[in-house]
């Protein structure tokens, strides 16, 4: 018999944003803390790490509000616009 | 970003097994199912749930996450079919599938997230006596049509056009039953109280859909024969350290049984009053919390309450009209504690046909 | 994803449970490949010691990644 198919297809064809950043000394480098436990841990360390070791010139942390929640606009479009690479966390 | 028109906004006809035992195994195949045998989505069939609304198949009612699938009018059909949905069924369907992709509802959230959260629909209006959706006893229960199949449809809805299956977009660490279906109407005719949708600033004669991001269902025996004992042990059951609703600030739900929603209105409790005394007598010293939720406590709630120490007393919402109060369910001494997601806030829709 | 859209790279650092959802979803929102950096799950319930442990691992990582072809 026939029948209806109760997916729907995953929309877009994939299209490549990804901008690169060859070097990073001299560059400023965002953080989104996910706020899970241990994230802003991390962040810290590879803040200094990226300050010691790769030359960065500066480093940027900004908390989500929570975990599941989307960034605000403004705190996007502030990293957007001060940094040349934002690093995120997803999941635990 | 400009994306072409999607060509595929029409569900495409499939061939499958004739046989029905075959035909169910093709959907498991597939997983296309919630685990359940499903009934056939026949063309017949799917254009009887169409023949049920007034909008036209292609229209988009939503993009549901994590994978934004397009929730057109007829994929919903398509998926309410399925779960044995009756065709009167759809217009809510629609109005639960507009609810959830609300941007403060967080599906994306609760989609994707480890927490058990499952999506609680609340039918309240003439449209609940019209399809017989339980508001009384057993109503979280098994038994009615409606309840049954309305909450699978949404399920089904939220995997199949969603995308979000289990151990892959769908990341719950154990889930809950309630997954399968959580779905109920209020026990307006017993509710000493203005309903849910009146409450929420719609007219009595109206019906809606709201969704809730619960994470589970507690239930709370007890004979307390008065409005302040009965508060203070509803309150004292509402505090958890490990609850989502107190580290983020959340919107955990109570369903009072009519006999104890009598007793708070016997105590001359108004429903704003109910939920003022919960909210204050719910409150939780912070160092009940293991110390890793208390940093996330303080990274989440400070900039909205100020301060945050062990010796605080948080409270389980922002404030107290984040808590929700449902009247439903039969006779007997019982109420039920619905923690929820905590980042996720009810949204209501008005059913239209 | 919220980045890229505005013009800047962006590293995303996923534990490896997570890391399905992760490429599901940049997929499903039309991003075939932004990058990610993995590291092992649980991560929440690390020793701070471990966590500087990984941090090392991971810096070399984003580092790499930020350049990627």
């Amino acid at each position: 018999m026939q029948v209806y198919d109760p997916t729907a297809p995953m929309a877009a064809p994939a299209e490549d944003l990804r901008q690169r950043v060859a070097d990073l000394s001299g560059k400023v480098i965002g953080f989104i803390d996910n706020t899970k436990p241990n994230f802003n841990l991390l962040a810290q360390d590879l803040g200094e790490l990226l300050l010691e070791r790769y030359g960065v010139k500066a480093v940027i942390q900004k908390r989500k509000r929570s975990v599941a929640t989307a960034a605000p606009n403004e705190v996007l479009e502030e990293l957007a616009r001060e940094c040349d690479l934002v690093i995120t966390g997803s999941g635990d | 970003m400009n994306r072409p028109l999607s060509p595929l906004t029409r569900a495409t006809l499939v061939e499958a097994p004739d046989d029905l035992d075959e035909l169910i195994e093709f959907f498991h195949a597939r997983r296309w199912s919630d685990g359940l045998p499903i009934v056939p989505p026949t063309r017949e069939r799917v254009a009887r749930m169409l023949s049920c609304t007034q909008r036209k198949p292609d229209e988009i009612i939503a993009k549901v996450a994590p994978g934004f699938g397009e929730a057109t009018v007829e994929r919903i059909a398509i998926n309410a079919v399925m779960a044995g949905c009756r065709p009167d069924y759809l217009p809510v369907l629609i109005a639960a599938t507009q609810a959830m992709s609300a941007p403060e509802f967080n599906l994306q959230g609760i989609q994707a997230t480890t927490n058990p959260v499952a999506v609680w629909l609340i039918i309240n209006g003439p449209i609940a006596e019209q399809l017989s959706v339980n508001a009384g006893p057993n109503c979280l229960g098994q038994g009615t049509v409606a309840n049954a199949t309305l909450g699978r449809a949404l399920r089904l809805i939220m995997q199949n056009i969603g995308g979000a299956l289990p151990g892959d977009m769908d990341r719950a660490t154990h889930g809950q039953p309630g997954k399968f279906s959580f779905c109920c109407a209020e026990n307006e005719a017993q509710s000493p109280w203005p309903p849910l949708h009146v409450e929420r600033g719609f007219k009595r004669e109206q019906s809606t859909v709201t969704v809730v991001g619960a994470a589970g269902t507690h239930n709370m025996n007890t004979h307390a024969d008065n409005a302040d004992e009965l508060l203070r042990v509803i309150a004292d059951t509402m505090m958890f350290p490990a609850s989502n609703d107190y580290w983020i600030g959340g919107e955990p739900w109570l369903v009072l049984g009519p006999q104890h929603a009598a007793i708070l209105h016997a105590g001359g409790l108004s429903k704003a009053e109910v939920k003022r005394r919960l909210w204050e007598e719910s409150k939780m010293p912070a160092r009940r919390m293991a110390a890793r939720e208390l940093q996330r406590t303080q990274a989440v709630r400070e900039s909205k309450i100020g301060p945050i120490n062990e010796d605080t007393m948080l409270a389980a919402a922002d404030g107290p009209e984040g808590i929700g109060i449902l009247v439903a369910g039969g006779p007997g001494t019982h109420s039920v504690y619905v923690a929820s997601f905590g980042d996720a806030r009810a949204v209501t829709r008005e059913v239209i046909a | 994803m919220e980045i890229a859209k505005r013009g800047k790279a962006a590293v995303t650092v996923v534990s490896n449970a997570f890391i399905g959802l992760g490429r599901a979803q940049s997929r499903s929102l039309g991003h075939a490949n932004l990058p990610l950096a993995v590291i092992p799950h649980p991560f929440g319930s690390r020793t701070r010691e471990e966590v500087r442990a990984l941090a090392e691992q991971c810096v070399a990582e984003i580092a790499r990644l930020a350049a990627a072809k």
